[in-house]
């Protein structure tokens, strides 16, 4: 059984003082989106001292690409391009993903803080979500809108 | 009350929590399958 520990990837994340926004189907459910996903997407700042604190918590977190059972010593240089990488570790499925359609990359990105206990994480705001999906524009990105609709409704009455 | 409606009445740690039980549950009906 693949483990999901969003917990632990995202507190690994905090403690190695990386910073990134979480974005995707995790974005949304933490702000009370039910269309789910069994890995956790983050957009990191692409800059080489980040970049290597996010080397560092991969490392931690046991990471291999996707598509390879061998973990490799991950090193800042890996994250200073623009590309999606995919990974497997030791808490699940974690994709790092500098840029995404239609809402850019860190710099870009409107986000909100939210409080998990006795640590926080910034996400995208619903509307950013919304706009990555309307743009991606694959089949799964367009069922999964209905529901991001409903729930930006469902923020903006309890507001 | 919607699932959006029961999410939304949890702290976001809770919701957290809640996404790891959701996977495990989705990962041992995959495995049963």
């Amino acid at each position: 059984v693949i483990e999901f520990n969003p917990e632990r990837l995202l507190r690994t994340l905090a403690e190695h003082r990386v910073d990134f926004y979480v974005i995707g189907a995790v974005a949304a459910w933490l702000q009370g989106n039910p269309g789910v996903t069994i890995d956790l997407d983050v957009m990191p700042r692409r800059e080489l001292d980040n970049a290597d604190r996010l080397a560092a918590a991969l490392n931690a977190l046991g990471a291999r690409p996707r598509g390879g059972d061998t973990a490799v010593e991950l090193e800042g240089a890996d994250f200073l391009g623009w590309e999606t990488q995919s990974f497997h570790t030791d808490a699940g499925p974690l994709d790092v993903v500098p840029q995404a359609a239609a809402i850019g990359g860190f710099e870009d990105v409107a986000t909100v803080e939210l409080s998990l206990g006795d640590f926080s994480v910034r996400s995208i705001t619903i509307d950013e979500v919304i706009a990555s999906k309307e743009a991606a524009g694959r089949p799964k990105d367009a069922a999964a809108l209905p529901a991001l609709y409903a729930t930006r409704e469902a923020l903006r009455r309890r507001r | 009350m919607s699932l959006t409606n029961a999410l939304l009445d949890l702290a976001p740690e809770e919701r957290l929590r809640a996404l790891r039980r959701y996977a495990r549950l989705r990962a041992l009906a995959d495995e049963n399958r």
